[in-house]
């Protein structure tokens, strides 16, 4: 038995030297995200490892050394029949690019609040996602599959595919179970959005920001349908861009109690997709 | 008996009531080895659809084994071994003899390490009117009734 525990311990300990994109940020999300899904003891492995990840190297290095799924090509998540594959259309990886118009599902919001903060949004149609190549696009294919074969509960979440879509960083996960949208809270922040604020979406310090978020966010919990906008602000003088992915989760009563969010950062500030529109 | 676990089963015969998912959620034991499996799964990389395709079952199957809704067989359990590259006893580390899990033991041992200081710092408290203001304001940080704590204490 000693010799199997000693087996046991060289075939699972961490092999390199932490070199993960987010490093110990990387292992604790992981560890977040198996909490919230109801996995204790994994969740304690995953944060036991992050924190002895710099001593003893980290195993999720080891498994960024292999083509991760941002630099292959990203398949559709194996063997769930998706409904996703009726969704997901070939769309050039270019479609997100600065110089080609989006097809947009509807005129733009634009909300001003007189002292220079601004919060430009749009629904995009989830076609426009690419077919492959795109962490949006695999997560959203991976839900679809989730959401037709289970019951869609945090639990029923394979980190692997949120690994391999290259997401975990730019997550987040939101407590919608509250009737009241004031009450939405973050139960993960995604460590690689450039975004630091804690605190509840609708207390956000920009108040016409925090107002569209948790808009945003109560539309997703009442319909219990995934959302997708793309996003330009400017906030306190920092503009931001992105490409936001809202999807939801269910309780064990079918009521949609968590969202998880998934952010792609866009390049630029998203002027020439403007123009382009 | 509102829990009876697997190790139980050496307890009194007449009182064991059979444990049911159901009404009782997983067995801690078979929580705890389907999360081992969900750890060294993740740890290689493998989905639960691709571990599932290689045991000739659906993810939903491999799901079920990780949250311990289902039980896992001792054959299953050999062959999942195997494939995961990793000794049976795997799956069992971190239960004690009792199957309990070890930081849930740890965790346990600092409570009672906690409370031992707390109890030791009330008692140094010498004025009992102290003592029982400080008990009234715990009494009311934790949400439970001030009057019973007090009563207690002037007895």
């Amino acid at each position: 038995m000693a010799a199997g525990a000693e087996r046991t311990r060289a075939s699972i300990s961490p092999p390199v030297a932490c070199v993960a994109k987010g490093g110990c940020s990387y292992l604790r999300a992981l560890s977040t995200i198996e909490h919230l899904a109801g996995f204790d003891s994994t969740a304690r492995s995953y944060a036991a490892a992050a924190a002895r990840c710099q001593e003893e190297g980290c195993w999720a290095a080891a498994r960024r050394e292999e083509p991760s799924a941002q630099e292959v090509q990203i398949a559709a998540p194996v063997s769930l029949k998706t409904v996703a594959t009726t969704h997901s259309r070939e769309v050039s990886a270019s479609a997100f690019g600065a110089l080609e118009p989006i097809p947009f599902s509807r005129a733009r919001d634009v909300i001003y609040d007189g002292q220079g903060n601004y919060v430009e949004k749009r629904a995009l149609k989830f076609d426009s996602l690419p077919g492959e190549g795109d962490a949006l696009a695999y997560l959203y294919r991976y839900w679809c599959g989730l959401h037709a074969e289970t019951d869609c509960r945090l639990t029923n979440v394979d980190t692997v595919h949120l690994e391999r879509a290259g997401i975990i960083g730019n997550l987040h996960i939101v407590d919608a179970s509250s009737s009241d949208p004031g009450e939405f809270c973050y139960e993960l922040l995604g460590y690689a959005i450039p975004v630091r604020y804690s605190g509840k979406p609708g207390a956000y310090p920009v108040t016409i920001y925090a107002e569209s978020i948790v808009q945003d966010y109560n539309m997703a919990r009442l319909t219990a349908a995934p959302q997708l906008h793309r996003v330009r602000s400017r906030l306190a003088g920092i503009g931001y861009h992105y490409t936001r992915l809202i999807l939801p989760f269910f309780d064990s009563g079918g009521r949609v109690d968590r969202l998880v969010v998934a952010i792609r950062q866009e390049r630029g500030d998203g002027l020439k997709i403007e123009t382009g529109n | 008996m509102t829990e009876a676990t697997a190790s139980e089963l050496d307890g009194d015969a007449l009182s064991f009531r059979r444990r049911t998912v159901i009404v009782d959620g997983p067995d801690p034991i078979d929580k705890h080895v389907g999360g081992q499996l969900r750890l060294r799964r993740a740890q290689l990389g493998m989905t639960q659809a691709e571990l599932g395709a290689r045991l000739g079952l659906s993810f939903q199957a491999l799901q079920k084994y990780e949250t311990g809704e289902n039980r896992i067989s001792a054959s299953r359990l050999f062959q999942l071994a195997r494939l995961l590259d990793v000794p049976m006893s795997y799956f069992f580390e971190g239960l004690d003899d009792a199957g309990r899990v070890e930081c849930d033991i740890a965790a346990a041992e600092l409570s009672r390490k906690e409370a031992s200081m707390v109890l030791g710092a009330y008692y140094s408290i010498r004025d009992p009117r102290v003592r029982a203001a400080c008990l009234m304001i715990m009494a009311r940080l934790s949400g439970s009734s001030p009057d019973e704590p007090v009563a207690a204490e002037s007895a």
